[in-house]
């Protein structure tokens, strides 16, 4: 065996080239985003990127707020790498999120097994809701973006009607739900900050996926159907169970997503709208090419920013969400197949020319 | 319940429920031309909200209503020019374009809207100018008639000319049968000697064009001024409307006028005493029984075929 010569042209490192290359773009936008819009652009401009290693309760926050967006680009990467467009983990983290915390403000067992059933109930109801759109698609083919975003307006809707009916506090000026139980909350972890066990349960969710999606037979076959799903069902894949299952693990992951956000950062459940969470999940999968792995990156990453971001525009006009324009270009580039590849291709000839 | 009827069957209930569908109704139509020419196009929730805030922003700026109206056909089309780039210039798929600008215009209107305003949730203190109201001179007089044709917002009548227009082009000309065979059978037309993807281009502009009026109508008729995240799904039932219908425009335009009408009873439901956020979903509800019925019978047709 020879030893393979490094190239830039090779996959991974042109996939690096690549990432690093829409970092420095994103950024750069970003830079004369600012220098349009504030007066000092080059000292917003690098608060926004030291900001949050200045305190540890800064750097708290970016850990605080990765985790949500880790479990539902987990789940987001899973449907993607199936080949589908199903968008209902937003509706989800709003659902589960009313059942999570409707057992959040049951006073009953204690900071152990509290928290577990607050997280484990949801994740799986959570998971059979998801099936529904999975059952339609495997069966009769309904296109599941339809009907994803669709049953994230009707779970807003239920969970609105449900928290106002039922689950509504008296003492609080808008709708929100009375104050959680303090067994069900999450402990801190982290001296000085409000990172709780969710973090590592998160790091845990994506090393658990990474194992199933590379290291099992039905990681095997989701890759394979998300590849061509053609070649699957003729190979002799049950399309309809593992459809079924993609669809329960994310919506399980999902459930537990917006569980360990409520009892970690909430105090209540005060949510009006739906989140958001599940869409910037889409965009955390997309980033980070529905690899596990690359979710927790990206997260970390976009996490960083947005609280970088915060703090600089607590002493700017610019508001947080600038940001915006950094995940937007990073999405896009990122998920661009023919960004740069003429230049690969052209460095891949001339590596070609001077081996012969 | 009889007085339930008598609103139902009232003519201010006609003029609300044109009122709710002209709005849906570009959105539905965007979703149409794009995903007819195969270029499937979710972005129009996204592209509306954009165009609502620079309607009110550009009619702020310039003072005139109709040049408001131009700038946010300009952003409208600058949001499509993105999606036309990143899927046939940078092969991505627009499904995932869709999303990330969705996402996207849903914070960077309102970081817009902080910067001219100093406010996150609502453009209240800039004063921006409305497209009049239009009375047409001889349906004024007409019973019936005249809720719907007269006494609208002025984008209500660009609708009514457009969907004609639209009529047109995808019925009787080349260019809509070129979109159509796009959408079909790529590879096929392409042998035809088809340019898919200067087709493909058009259609997505004028989906830009389309979802671009339909945001304007929101800030310049419809409401006066910007609120937050105000398309409110808008454009996401113009999918499903599109996806019920399919390559009908017909199939779509009807499926709009129902949602519209499920919407328009909301409203009047709204006045009585029930829970409103369970009478909101009932649209919803709606699409889903009917992309369900759809396909059903699409999957047991191709059980017998």
């Amino acid at each position: 065996m020879t030893k393979r010569k490094f190239s830039l042209a090779g996959d991974t490192a042109f996939e690096t080239v690549k990432t690093i290359l829409a970092i420095l773009i994103a950024l750069a936008i970003t830079f004369c985003v600012l220098a349009l819009t504030c007066e000092d652009p080059v000292s917003s401009f690098i608060t926004m990127l030291t900001g949050p290693l200045t305190k540890m309760r800064y750097f708290g926050n970016v850990l605080e707020s990765m985790v949500p967006l880790v479990f539902s680009g987990l789940a987001c990467s899973l449907l993607f790498r199936t080949g589908l467009f199903n968008l209902g983990i937003e509706g989800i983290y709003y659902i589960g999120g009313v059942i999570c915390s409707y057992i959040a403000c049951q006073a009953f067992g204690n900071s152990f097994t509290h928290p577990l059933v607050a997280i484990l109930v949801p994740a799986l109801i959570s998971g059979l809701l998801m099936l529904i759109p999975g059952y339609l698609k495997a069966k009769f083919n309904a296109n599941e973006l339809v009907t994803s975003l669709m049953l994230n307006s009707i779970y807003l809707g239920v969970g609105l009607w449900f928290i106002k009916t039922y689950l509504r506090a008296t003492d609080y000026s808008s709708t929100a739900s009375p104050l959680f139980e303090k067994s069900a909350t999450l402990p801190y972890i982290i001296p000085g900050t409000r990172v709780t066990i969710g973090i590592v349960l998160a790091v845990v969710a994506v090393l658990l996926i990474y194992i199933m999606l590379f290291k099992t037979r039905l990681g095997y076959q989701i890759r394979m159907t998300g590849l061509n799903p053609k070649f699957a069902r003729y190979s002799g894949m049950n399309a309809m169970s593992l459809f079924l299952l993609v669809h329960f693990i994310s919506g399980f992951l999902g459930g537990v997503g917006t569980s360990v956000e409520l009892l970690s950062i909430y105090s209540r459940f005060s949510w009006v709208a739906l989140p958001g969470l599940g869409f910037n999940g889409a965009l955390m999968a997309m980033m980070a090419r529905n690899n596990p792995i690359g979710v927790l990156v990206v997260a970390f990453g976009i996490s960083y920013l947005q609280i970088g971001a915060e703090i600089m525009s607590r002493s700017t006009t610019v508001p947080v969400e600038v940001i915006s324009i950094v995940t937007a270009t990073l999405v896009l580039l990122i998920s661009a197949q023919y960004f740069l590849r003429g230049w690969r291709e052209k460095k891949l000839l001339k590596e070609g020319l001077l081996h012969v | 319940m009889s007085e339930f009827f008598r609103v139902i069957f009232s003519e201010e209930f006609l003029s609300t429920v044109v009122r709710v569908l002209v709005p849906l109704l570009f959105a539905s139509m965007s979703a149409y031309i794009a995903s007819l020419a195969g270029m499937p196009n979710i972005a129009v929730e996204g592209i509306m909200l954009m165009s609502a805030l620079f309607a009110v922003l550009g009619s702020y700026w310039t003072q005139s209503a109709w040049l408001g109206l131009l700038i946010a056909i300009g952003a409208g089309l600058a949001m499509a020019v993105i999606l036309m780039l990143c899927t046939i210039k940078m092969g991505t798929n627009p499904i995932l374009v869709g999303i990330a600008l969705n996402t996207f215009s849903s914070s960077f209107t309102v970081f817009l809207l902080y910067l001219f305003t100093q406010n996150k949730g609502t453009s209240a203190s800039l004063p921006s100018v409305v497209l009049p109201i239009v009375h047409v001179p001889i349906i004024e007089k007409i019973p019936v008639l005249r809720a719907i044709f007269s006494g609208q917002y002025t984008i209500t009548y660009i609708c009514i000319l457009s969907m004609i227009l639209l009529a047109v082009l995808v019925y009787k000309t080349p260019l809509g049968m070129r979109m159509k065979a796009a959408g079909l059978d790529e590879r096929a037309a392409k042998t035809a000697g088809i340019n898919v993807n200067r087709v493909r281009i058009i259609a997505v502009l004028i989906s830009g064009l389309l979802a671009a009026l339909g945001g304007a109508y929101m800030t310049t008729g419809y409401l006066s001024i910007f609120t937050k995240n105000m398309i409110a799904g808008r454009g996401w039932i113009g999918i499903a409307a599109q996806a019920m219908g399919g390559t009908s425009m017909l199939g779509v335009a009807i499926t709009t006028f129902v949602f519209s009408l499920f919407q328009a009873i909301t409203n009047v439901f709204s006045l009585y005493d029930l829970p409103s956020e369970l009478i909101n979903i009932i649209p919803y509800i709606g699409v889903l029984l009917g992309i369900i019925l759809f396909s059903v019978s699409t999957y047991r047709r191709s059980k017998k075929g």
